[in-house]
């Protein structure tokens, strides 16, 4: 079960940071480009800001899991830090086994749904002509999927606790 | 029962939170929870879930929603400033220009405060760096550990009120004012604020012992105050969104550290990774907030605040002053986006149309006032005792050095001296209206948030 723990959190924290370390650089380099040009006086037609807001929704979304394994989440711990070890985990695999799981479910089934309607009717992402609006789409449930990996291996983490007493 | 259901979602929260779950995890939960009731009582219906995802993805898709983006850039920027150590150039730089007169080290740790604090983004950062490096140093010149600990929780808290800290960011959003109005509207109030924690400080302060050592690097310091000036400017001025601006200054940082070599692999890997958390962690609550807020308005939770708001009279002030009390009373306990992002859209709904700010004559003026009050109120909550953030931030950074009961007697004056300023913008709302109405047109309407 650790294996199986280590491995999601492995998945969710690489794929993360790789998207962080493509997206936070050209999110920036391409929000940073369009003011310029405008400057310049050369009609851009938003393609530049269009990339920036994409490569920010995929990098949030991507960050979720990653945040979650790495622990950044903020938590309330002014009274759940006295908790005894064992009643921290049963709340933690409530929490997840109830709340995580369910929400990250209902995000990829509706973020597919809504990815496969718009690659069905040809959608088109604002003026650009270059960017598929359901690839954009896709970032939401893939985001999901990659917190529903972390909140699994943070659920095995509580039953292995529970089980060490 | 249309008022019991909000109320008990309320309740639920606030003993969920204490669960230690994150606090995302903790909204949807009671959001689920209270949902199904809905479900059940009929006052929701199933597919209505759905508009779960379509609001999420058209939030953070949406090229018009310039202010989420901002946020990753203007984290990395204060990343890159922390993480090359430009910023603590800042405090070098302000220790030699203010060296030499009574209270210097205390005025130079003000200004970095005021003026690298946006930067760092999050309250926690600005606050936990200007304490490692500044409470030393005035440890250094004679200051009691009080004072030295009350003035650095004071400094690292005026990131909350000062453009263009993130904070300003959410709150413009959630009242539903333009954010370079808001910016400009807290210029005044952070100016009073800053004349009076400077008073404060000269009128305490030691003689100066020997000399600090000054920047090797100016430059650095320069770049930093540079970066924050730009950034408001060319937004007040309307040269770029605010998404641009932040990219600009974002990359304007990792230019500087770069042509001053100190751009690595193991800083911008620092950089990354911190901006990559840190959102996540704020758009994941803000995730959380908004299925929270969707399920407390179709329960009735929106009517139940107006109706508090009305009953507490329609002259403006007892509803206003409700407000910031209970603003106040949750930051002794929450972070600033929990309340940000979870009260504020539902409480500025309630107090427009109870009449506050009505006779300023323009919705954006009200909400400028609003704002910049509920701004001042959640950084003097940082500060007030007995759980006020900044002061367990003090008390944490100087690894328990400083007690945290010497960490609250140094700070209490710099409450004080806050709700001073507070008192002040409450009955002079020109003071935060003035030069939004003179820069800006107001007269585009941008409607709150939640309330759809």
């Amino acid at each position: 079960m650790g294996h199986a723990v280590r491995v999601l959190e492995a998945v969710s924290v690489r794929i993360g940071s790789a998207v962080a370390w493509l997206g936070i650089p050209l999110m920036i380099l391409a929000a940073a480009v369009e003011p310029v040009a405008r400057w310049v006086g050369w009609r851009t037609d938003a393609p530049f800001s269009d990339a920036s807001t994409v490569a920010f929704l995929a990098t949030t979304m991507a960050s979720f899991g990653y945040a979650y394994a790495a622990g950044a989440h903020v938590r309330l711990d002014l009274v759940s830090r006295r908790f005894p070890p064992r009643i921290a985990a049963a709340i933690e695999l409530a929490g997840t086994l109830g709340i995580v799981l369910p929400l990250c479910a209902l995000m990829v089934v509706d973020g597919l749904d809504s990815a496969w309607r718009s690659f069905l009717q040809g959608e088109r992402w604002a003026d650009t002509a270059w960017a598929a609006q359901w690839i954009v789409r896709l970032w939401v449930p893939l985001g999901f999927a990659l917190l529903m990996a972390a909140g699994l291996a943070g659920a095995l983490r509580a039953l292995l606790a529970l089980a060490r007493g | 029962m249309k008022l019991v259901l909000p109320a008990l979602m309320l309740l639920a929260l606030g003993l969920a939170l204490l669960s230690g779950l994150p606090v995302a995890v903790v909204l949807i939960g009671v959001a689920f929870l209270f949902a199904s009731i809905a479900l059940a009582t009929g006052a929701m219906r199933t597919d209505e879930l759905g508009a779960i995802f379509h609001r999420l993805y058209g939030t953070l898709s949406d090229r018009d929603e310039v202010v989420y983006a901002a946020v990753p850039m203007l984290l990395f920027m204060g990343a890159v400033l922390h993480e090359t150590g430009l910023a603590a150039n800042l405090l070098s730089a302000c220790a030699r220009a203010f060296g030499r007169v009574r209270g210097g080290p205390a005025l130079a740790t003000l200004a970095v405060g005021a003026i690298q604090a946006p930067a760092a983004g999050m309250i926690g950062a600005s606050t936990g760096a200007l304490a490692l490096y500044a409470l030393p140093a005035l440890r250094r010149h004679g200051y009691s550990s009080a004072d030295a600990a009350g003035l650095v929780a004071a400094a690292g808290s005026l990131g909350a009120v000062a453009p263009p800290g993130i904070m300003l960011f959410f709150v413009a959003d959630a009242i539903g004012v333009q954010v370079p109005a808001l910016f400009l509207a807290m210029l005044a109030p952070l100016a009073l604020l800053l004349a009076f924690y400077l008073a404060f400080a000269l009128a305490r302060g030691a003689q100066p012992r020997g000399e600090d050592a000054g920047s090797e690097d100016p430059g650095g310091a320069l770049l930093t105050v540079g970066l924050m000036v730009g950034l408001v400017a060319l937004v007040v001025l309307g040269l770029a969104t605010l998404s641009e601006a932040a990219a600009l200054a974002a990359a304007g940082a990792a230019l500087a550290a770069l042509l001053h070599r100190r751009l690595n692999r193991r800083v911008l890997g620092a950089a990354i990774r911190q901006t990559a958390l840190l959102s996540a962690m704020v758009f994941f609550i803000f995730v959380g907030a908004n299925v929270f807020s969707f399920v407390f308005r179709l329960l009735g939770g929106a009517e139940m605040v107006a109706a508090g708001a009305h009953a507490l009279g329609s002259g403006g002030y007892a509803p206003l002053a409700a407000a910031l009390l209970l603003v106040f009373a949750l930051g002794l306990f929450l972070d600033w986006l929990e309340i940000v992002v979870i009260a504020l859209p539902v409480l500025a709904a309630a107090l427009i149309p109870a009449g506050v700010g009505r006779d300023l004559g323009n919705a954006q003026l009200a909400g400028c006032w609003i704002g910049a009050l509920f701004a001042i109120a959640l950084q003097t909550s940082f500060l007030t005792p007995p759980f006020g953030y900044a002061l367990f931030l003090v008390h944490g950074a100087s690894r328990g050095e400083v007690p945290l009961a010497d960490v609250w007697r140094g700070a209490m004056p710099y409450v004080v001296l806050q709700l001073l300023v507070l008192l002040a913008v409450a009955a002079l709302p020109s003071l935060a209206t003035w030069l939004p109405a003179q820069v800006l047109d107001l007269s585009i309407p941008k409607g709150p948030k939640f309330s759809e």
